[in-house]
């Protein structure tokens, strides 16, 4: 083997070597891009044994560095970090909103019963009548615009949701492509490295939308499973997810795995951004609907109930200030279409309401159960009349079944709506029934009654006052927000430990590159010297003919 | 240990997207002076400032009632002062009838003024507020308290009271049913109001028959409306004076109440600007750092 020979080999390895650095250089910056070297190795070797010559350098493979531990472990911190970042947004607004004076129930109730008391010096006068209606009116529209909100957020909720799943549905096409194309390369020495990187981006992508488990197989695929083992890629085949449902379903906004031939719900919590959006839309939005909704219920009821006990300015018996919300409208809905027992709910005590919805099912014997949902209680169960209409009674409700039923499935929700159909009905300031009957215009002792209502203890067993019930509610929010923000947090500063692992690891270091250009300039010189020195020998050996 | 150069840049950003983070949150406590900005930053005191709102609401709105039950007590008090001045000289009036060395025409002047006393103390006893309320109707306030019927004076409102809170634990009444005024419950009717009476001694005086009895029996039923009218208007000035050590304990009470909240809910400014000069500080530092390392590379040495 000539000199010439060998060292040309070296000048090509350093070359690519060259080659090599430069594309780490250019892609310092690239996301998801892992460093890369060049794995030399030493040519055949002439007359092996005795007297071998080596014969020089070949390159045949170029590597990539790359922790598949390192990189599964930043793709769990990202499902984990998204989670909790987008639950902390939705949180975080209707913290503000329940703390805001100008959105604040609190502030309503103060001022309504503000006005109320300042009748009291003066029942008949027409003014403060006045201010009366137009606080009530005030605290209506406070009701309705909490709600209002709140249906924006799950609104936006399902909107996100579905962005979600279509960004996800064009990852999991691409991470089958990328397997397919993988697949079809395996049989070449040289890795693929670029596709291996962009396959690893589009796993970092999904993990910011849901949390997967990633196996690779023997074949270089990965196959994708979601954190409930649904399996979302197999080899080049993949599923997609979709949303189904709507805001004000039963169960909100509800993501499926569609595999082409089923439907497959998606229950449990899938992880990752549209993880943290379900978990709003199952906890805290319902929460905060059934628990403003519960408080329009119960204010209503105890006004209107205490002013038709009293006498209006005109002598006639009392008129209720807000709308009946006691048959409460939507609260009824069925599961499944064969669930048709339930005709009726009322709610007969407001002071009995929970802020919760109810699960209600009959099975095929007969047998019903009430479940309270959001602490998890049976609150009534038994078995069914048989025949006629029974009436079944539970917390301040009190629902119609038919009889005979078997195999049923509700969802009730006897407050759901309360704060969206809070309304101020009565408009004549001389129908407020202010004074006891019989007793004369100038009287207020049925006012005083109503003023009363502010500091009773009308809810969870005489324990809470409207206010103190509102300022609880307020204070659970604000503690699960403050928590939420924690984990968004430390799931972000996990993240970028993940980030700062995998970037130790795989991650271009611009002065590394700058040395190894510096060492394999040093490289190529030396081998296109000794061309040079095999030339001069060659050179001189002709001189001698 | 190597460091990624992608990386390096990437989390000293976040460094400094952090640093801004506090810095706008530290100015945003410093310029709405608050160290709670929503309930979440801390829920326990959120709770507590959600309780003192509601007190301090309630406090101003007995501090209105207070308000507006002393323009009522005062506007009886005056009411009482004047009657009282009425039935006083109308007392002068029947001892100096009494005394029996008057003339008839004298008994017939006096008998003159005592019944314009009496149509005096009538338009009071029916005393209309500005809006067209009856002030001694007890709570019936949009019935003429005393009227006239066939020649006999009586009663037309009813004997309801009506109270206004003016704290968590305390009502004032602010109204007088006129009945408990102007009638006597022990007497027989027709003569059981002093309207009754002074007519009856209005026209015995016009025409003597049994002088000195009636006029007797007159000055009883006077001095018995006078009675119950002082002990009216004792009891409201009782009343304002209640009404005023409550205001003043309301004041206390608001000042304490007030003095926590911004305990709890205010932020400290000394505290809040020396962060908010160290998160300066710390922004600045990193800044200068990133800048300062961004300039080192290797590649500046390649010639």
């Amino acid at each position: 083997m000539s000199l010439t020979q060998i060292a040309t080999s070296g000048l090509l390895a350093s070359q690519k070597a060259l080659n090599v650095a430069s594309n780490n250089i250019a892609n310092a910056e690239t996301e998801g891009y892992s460093r890369q070297t060049v794995q030399y190795s030493p040519t055949y070797t002439l007359y092996p044994g005795t007297g071998a010559l080596g014969t020089g350098v070949s390159t045949s493979v170029v590597n990539r560095i790359t922790s598949n531990f390192l990189v599964g472990q930043m793709w769990e911190s990202q499902s984990l970090a998204s989670e909790s970042t987008i639950h902390a947004q939705y949180l975080n607004d209707l913290d503000q909103w329940l703390g805001n004076d100008s959105t604040s129930l609190a502030k309503g109730f103060e001022q309504f019963f503000s006005a109320l008391s300042g009748s009291s010096v003066d029942p008949y006068a027409t003014s403060s009548r006045q201010v009366v209606l137009a606080e009530s009116n005030g605290l209506s529209e406070r009701f309705n615009d909490l709600y209002a909100q709140l249906q924006g957020q799950g609104e936006m909720l399902g909107q996100q949701l579905q962005a979600a799943a279509d960004q996800a549905n064009g990852l999991l096409a691409n991470i089958a492509a990328f397997n397919d194309q993988l697949r079809s390369l395996s049989t070449s020495d040289q890795p693929a490295n670029e596709i291996l990187d962009q396959r690893n981006q589009a796993v970092r992508e999904l993990s910011q939308l849901v949390s997967v488990n990633v196996l690779e197989q023997s074949d270089g695929s990965y196959s994708v499973y979601m954190k409930s083992g649904q399996p979302l890629i197999l080899g080049t085949q993949f599923n997609t997810l979709s949303v189904n449902g709507q805001v004000d379903a039963a169960n909100g906004f509800q993501l499926q795995l569609d595999t082409g031939t089923a439907q497959i719900p998606i229950n449990g919590e899938p992880g990752g951004a549209m993880g943290g959006l379900l978990a709003y839309q199952s906890e805290e939005l319902v929460y905060a609907r059934n628990e403003l909704g519960r408080l329009a219920l119960v204010i209503a009821d105890n006004i209107n109930n205490q002013l038709q006990a009293g006498e209006d300015l005109n002598g006639n018996p009392g008129a209720a200030l807000f709308n009946d919300l006691n048959t409460p409208a939507g609260s009824i809905m069925a599961l499944d279409a064969s669930s048709t027992a339930v005709t009726a709910l009322t709610v007969v005590n407001a002071n009995e309401l929970q802020p919760s919805d109810y699960d209600f099912r009959v099975d095929n014997a007969g047998n019903y159960s009430l479940m309270r949902k959001y602490d998890n209680t049976l609150v009534a169960s038994g078995v069914l009349s048989g025949s006629g209409t029974d009436v079944i009674s539970f917390d301040g409700v009190e629902i119609t079944v038919d009889g005979a039923a078997t195999d049923q499935l509700y969802r009730l929700s006897p407050v759901r709506y309360g704060a969206r159909e809070m309304q101020t009905e009565l408009t004549d300031p001389a129908a407020l029934a202010f004074a006891a009957p019989g007793s004369g215009v100038g009287d207020n002792s049925n006012l005083l009654e109503l003023i009363a209502i502010q500091s009773k203890g009308l809810l969870d067993n005489g324990q809470s006052t409207l206010t103190t019930s509102y300022s609880g509610f307020v204070g659970d929010i604000a503690v699960t927000t403050a928590r939420i923000k924690t984990e968004a947090d430390g799931g972000k500063a996990l993240l970028s430990q993940a980030e700062a692992a995998v970037g130790t690891y795989s991650g271009v270091n611009l002065d590394e590159e700058a040395a190894s250009i510096l060492r394999f300039q040093q490289l190529y010189s030396a081998n296109a010297r000794v061309i040079s020195v095999a030339r001069t020998t060659f050179d001189a050996l002709l001189a001698m003919f | 240990m190597r460091i990624s150069t992608g990386n390096f840049n990437r989390v000293m950003l976040q460094v400094m997207q952090q640093s801004m983070v506090d810095l706008a949150r530290t100015t945003d406590q410093i310029s709405t002076g608050k160290r709670i900005l929503q309930p979440s930053d801390d829920a326990v005191d959120t709770v507590k400032v959600l309780h003192l709102d509601n007190e301090l609401a309630a406090i101003s709105q007995f501090e209105n009632n207070i308000e507006a039950a002393t323009g009522w007590l005062q506007q009886q008090d005056a009411l009482y002062s004047g009657m009282n001045d009425l039935l006083m000289r109308a007392r002068d009036l029947l001892l100096q009838a009494a005394n029996g060395t008057q003339s008839d025409a004298d008994l017939k002047s006096f008998a003159t003024e005592l019944g314009s006393l009496n149509e005096s103390l009538l338009s009071m006893a029916n005393y209309q507020t500005a809006d067209g309320q009856y002030l001694f109707a007890g709570t019936a306030t949009n019935q003429l308290p005393v009227k006239q019927l066939g020649g006999d004076y009586v009663y037309n409102g009813n004997n309801q009271f009506r109270q206004v809170e003016i704290s968590g634990s305390a009502r004032v009444q602010i109204n007088q049913p006129g009945a408990e005024l102007f009638f006597d419950g022990s007497a027989t009717p027709p003569l059981d109001s002093i309207f009754d009476v002074l007519t009856a001694a209005v026209v015995e005086l016009n025409n003597p028959v049994n002088l000195a009895s009636v006029l007797a029996d007159t000055l009883k039923q006077v001095d018995g409306t006078m009675e119950r009218i002082g002990n009216a208007q004792t009891r409201n000035g009782s009343d304002l004076n209640l009404l005023e050590q409550v205001a003043g304990s309301h004041a206390d009470i608001r000042l304490f109440a007030e003095q926590l909240k911004s305990n709890i809910e205010n932020v400290d400014l000394v505290e809040a600007t020396t962060r908010l000069n160290q998160q300066q500080i710390i922004l600045t530092a990193s800044q200068q750092v990133y800048a300062s390392i961004k300039q080192l590379s290797l590649f500046n040495y390649f010639s």
